[in-house]
């Protein structure tokens, strides 16, 4: 009895341990060579544009500096599929002229372009994300504690 | 390595085949019998109709690996490929990093799907090469009318004894006839079109691409597709691949038609344009 349950729990370790040691390459999805996922970028402004579109969504975010210059940045979600079942967003989640704080991984080509991985509205508040993004951003939240481990 | 650490992976190590070998058993003692929750038609078929998608719910990668008896990505079995030099070549190609982006696993310019606007394969449809493979069955004594959300693909499955058709027409998804073998759906593909890749690595395939499904729906949420290809052009042996669905009783289809507008924006590949 006692060997049964050990058994199982072995089982249970293993089958979970490689679930996350084979689905991560998986999971980074569109990552591998086009976002810089070691590199958090943070991006406030206000949102001129909401695309609901297939393959993914797009959030145009307009940003001001000190000087007055107005940049815009592009941050991708997952699909209107994904971001509705699993994150329960739809067609007008953001709405142009709202103030917006999008954390995410920028594109490694140097173009403003993100994967938005948070969001935050104007009064603080997180919005809900998808699992692709939410394993992409513990990804690297765990790349990171384990560098500041070995340091 | 201690003697003593060395015992205990050994320890590890046999109960853990051991623990396959009574699972992979238990396993193959109830295959082809659905179990009694699961619904039939009228004419006392296994009822294979609903909403069904890859297991990313709570608990429910765990719980699929546990009923196949091995690990699994995304509900889905990992197996490694024998290519023919032909298919080879070109796989070694679709992969050089020196080449291009290789990000969905292979150079992205030259994806059928992300770059060319080419429809995805069977194999991806049902496998779910794209991440999540959410499709919905209706199922008739006749037909099994599948409605894959990617690409809002539809795919019939003539369950009525009818062969496939001469001269066959070749399609996208092919043609495809479906035998009950029990409470097991086996489902024989011919006719699919070459252009596609069969996954995101780009792995190819020939016109002579034959696809079997044994399609069962091992309990009331958990439909299981254990899929073998044959290509005589392309693999050097019959390929084999199990997939795990849930039910999504409360899901309905959304509209995903990918590629028409936005991947010449790039909005695939991340290089967008206005």
């Amino acid at each position: 009895m006692k060997s049964e349950i050990k058994n199982s729990l072995f089982l249970g370790l293993f089958l979970t341990a490689s679930f996350f040691v084979l689905s991560a390459p998986l999971l980074a999805h569109h990552s591998q060579a086009v976002y810089d996922e070691d590199h958090l970028v943070t991006v406030k402004g206000t949102v001129s544009k909401f695309e609901w579109i297939n393959p993914h969504i797009l959030l145009h975010v307009e940003v001001k500096d000190d000087k007055g210059n107005i940049d815009e940045w592009i941050c991708f979600s997952g699909s209107p599929s994904m971001q509705a079942r699993e994150a329960n967003w739809n067609s007008e989640e953001f709405k142009p002229g709202e103030q917006i704080t999008v954390q995410g991984f920028p594109q490694k080509d140097g173009r403003k372009i993100m994967l938005g991985a948070k969001h935050f509205r104007a009064n603080g508040d997180e919005v809900q994300e998808s699992l692709a993004e939410q394993r992409i951003y513990q990804g690297y939240a765990d790349r990171r504690a384990k560098e500041g481990d070995k340091k | 390595m201690t003697k003593r650490s060395m015992g205990f992976v050994a320890a590890v190590a046999a109960m853990l085949s051991f623990s396959f070998l009574a699972l992979a058993q238990s396993a193959s003692k109830s295959a082809g019998t659905a179990n009694a929750t699961v619904p039939r038609t009228a004419d006392g078929k296994v009822d294979l109709s609903g909403f069904w998608t890859t297991p990313t719910g709570a608990g429910e990668a765990e719980s699929t690996a546990k009923i196949y008896g091995h690990p699994l990505v995304l509900g889905r079995s990992r197996e490694p490929w024998l290519m023919t030099p032909w298919a080879k070549a070109q796989y070694d190609y679709n992969q050089d990093p020196t080449q291009g982006v290789n990000a969905h696993g292979a150079r992205l310019e030259l994806n059928p799907r992300y770059a060319h606007c080419i429809p995805l394969s069977l194999l991806a449809q049902v496998a779910g090469t794209d991440v999540l493979s959410p499709f919905e069955i209706h199922q008739s004594p006749r037909k099994l009318t599948v409605i894959f959300e990617h690409d809002n693909a539809i795919r019939q499955i003539f369950t009525d004894g009818r062969p496939h058709p001469k001269p066959l027409e070749i399609t996208w998804l092919g043609h495809s006839t479906g035998n009950w073998e029990g409470d097991t759906l086996v489902v024989d593909t011919v006719g699919m079109r070459d252009e596609t890749w069969l996954d995101n690595d780009g792995h190819v395939h020939s016109d002579q691409l034959r696809m079997i499904e044994r399609i069962q729906r091992v309990d009331h949420d958990t439909l299981r597709t254990d899929i073998t290809l044959e290509d005589a052009k392309a693999l050097e042996q019959s390929w084999h691949q199990t997939v795990f669905h849930k039910l999504r009783p409360n899901w309905d289809l959304m509209e995903d038609v990918r590629c028409t507008e936005n991947i010449k924006r790039g909005v695939y590949t991340g290089s967008y344009e206005n």
